[in-house]
């Protein structure tokens, strides 16, 4: 509740603060805030929900996949010290090269379609390669020997050890990778894409329709919001939940 | 009865084959509390760990009652000296993880044993909670209490009270020696600790120094209900500690049946 309430508190500054730079500023540059929420009375005409939704999937998209291949590769990276001694190199020096440079071979590769989700998923994959793999390295061995004790299978390792293990690292990597996903997905439609949230905003600047572009960027303030939110509570409940009161978090 | 028969275990590295311990023949009783006494790195952890089946690299034969040991039919209940507890489970799903483990369903006898274990080692309060919040002691008592559920044929504890501050670990140990008089499980328990051995098992092995070797076996100690700060527990010790002393300097081989 307090979150909801600082965030609300947020949103209504911001806003006083567009009034004032819009009393201040005369010359019509900066749109006046009633007459851009009026626009949302026409939401369903418009096509701002159809690119959303095709932005938002595009972030699931290349979420899962990221989430996939990155959980599996970071879990061999740790069991098998061969593809560690190969995949980490990579990784560590891909870890602080902008994914989005990356925007011109994606295209190539996959197309316009295609290109948004590949970058999504670089810009995750690498810190998420080695969170987890680093969160398997730290798995007690005292655990596993209780398992295999116990005449535990594989996949009761995986289950009970492996996997719970791993969540917090992916959670980690999500709630500080999401802000950077989100705001290079919005460049990555704008270069070329035909939907999505980013060329919602940019086409409506090309033809100078301001009021478009502000309802976009709020929409997209609305949207990351949300998606930061989630994450954050899903690993509240997933994971800090089991450490809340020990005062670690 | 758990019997080892010229056990031998090793470990394999990028150096080679490396002997962990030199063959063990022992046999240890339903019942009997049977502490595992030597320094640093003469193999008793290796021993613990090859019995719980965590090192399939062994000569020699592993028994209970007769039979090879077989984690999946016997109930081999394995301490280790981390405790061993699963911190993304509650206290309560810990204790009662042995059941999942086995797909045995949890029954009203299991929650009556689990409250009952529970509430012997101090762990009510904690038991809806995350290992996080819990101290040392309680995480022990969890340990033991899942160590304890399933009434193990056979029960080995790595140096279970390594964490533990002096107060606590006496507590601790009073409980576990009373829990296990009236048990028939038959327990290997290690430790580093003369007097922790001679308190808590009727029966010391002592393990040599290196790669170790039995080379004492001292039985038909005496029941420890008597006080464990009176003069004739400290003699006690001080003959176990000679012992050990002398036999490390020399490398014989002591059984000891009576000590008065």
């Amino acid at each position: 509740m307090r979150k909801s309430k600082i965030y609300l508190e947020g949103f209504l500054f911001i806003n006083i603060i567009w009034l004032l730079v819009n009393s201040l500023c005369k010359n019509g540059k900066i749109p006046d805030l009633w007459e851009v929420y009026r626009t949302y009375e026409f939401i369903m005409e418009d096509r701002l929900l159809a690119d959303t939704a095709f932005s938002l999937l595009k972030i699931a998209a290349g979420v899962s996949l990221a989430l996939l291949s990155g959980g599996i590769l970071g879990y061999f990276m740790a069991r098998r010290s061969k593809v560690n001694k190969v995949l980490e190199p990579v990784a560590v020096f891909l870890l602080p090269v902008p994914k989005a440079i990356f925007m011109p071979v994606a295209v190539a590769v996959f197309g316009y379609k295609h290109a948004g989700i590949i970058i999504i998923m670089l810009i995750i994959l690498f810190n998420m390669i080695i969170n987890v793999r680093d969160a398997v390295l730290s798995i007690d061995q005292d655990s596993v020997d209780y398992i295999v004790s116990l005449g535990g299978v594989r996949r009761q390792l995986l289950e009970n050890i492996v996997i719970p293990e791993i969540i917090p690292a992916i959670f980690t990597t999500l709630r500080t990778k999401i802000v950077t996903v989100i705001s290079t997905l919005l460049f990555c439609e704008a270069l070329g894409a035909a939907n999505g949230m980013g060329y919602y905003i940019f086409s409506a600047w090309y033809r100078r329709d301001m009021l478009s572009v502000y309802r976009g960027i709020i929409a997209v303030c609305f949207i990351a919001v949300i998606i930061y939110q989630i994450t954050e509570l899903a690993e509240y409940k997933l994971v800090k939940k089991k450490f809340a009161s020990s005062g670690l978090f | 009865m758990l019997e080892l028969n010229n056990v031998r275990a090793y470990y394999v590295d990028a150096a080679g084959i490396h002997m962990a311990f030199e063959p063990v023949s022992l046999q240890v009783s339903a019942g009997e509390i049977c502490t595992v006494l030597g320094p640093s790195g003469c193999g008793k952890t290796s021993l613990m760990r090859t019995i719980a089946g965590l090192n399939n690299c062994f000569d020699g034969a592993i028994l209970i009652n007769g039979k090879v040991l077989n984690s999946q039919s016997e109930i081999i209940s394995y301490i280790p000296s981390g405790n061993g507890i699963l911190k993304y489970k509650t206290v309560k799903e810990n204790i009662l993880f042995p059941y999942k483990i086995r797909n045995i369903p949890v029954d009203k006898e299991t929650i009556f044993r689990l409250h009952f274990l529970a509430g012997y080692f101090n762990i009510e309060n904690v038991l809806d909670k995350y290992p996080a919040v819990a101290t040392e002691a309680e995480l022990l008592g969890a340990a033991l209490a899942r160590g304890f559920i399933m009434e193990p044929d056979i029960l080995l504890m790595d140096d279970p009270f390594c964490g533990l501050e002096p107060c606590s670990r006496e507590t601790a140990q009073k409980k576990l020696k009373h829990i296990l008089s009236d048990s028939s499980t038959a327990t290997l328990l290690v430790t580093n600790n003369i007097e922790e051995a001679i308190f808590l098992g009727n029966r010391v092995i002592v393990f040599s120094p290196g790669t170790g070797r039995i080379i004492a076996d001292i039985t038909a100690l005496h029941s420890m209900d008597e006080d464990r700060h009176s003069s004739r527990f400290y003699k006690l010790v001080s003959i176990v500690e000679q012992l050990i002393k002398r036999d490390w300097r020399h490398g014989g081989y002591e059984k000891i049946q009576n000590i008065s």
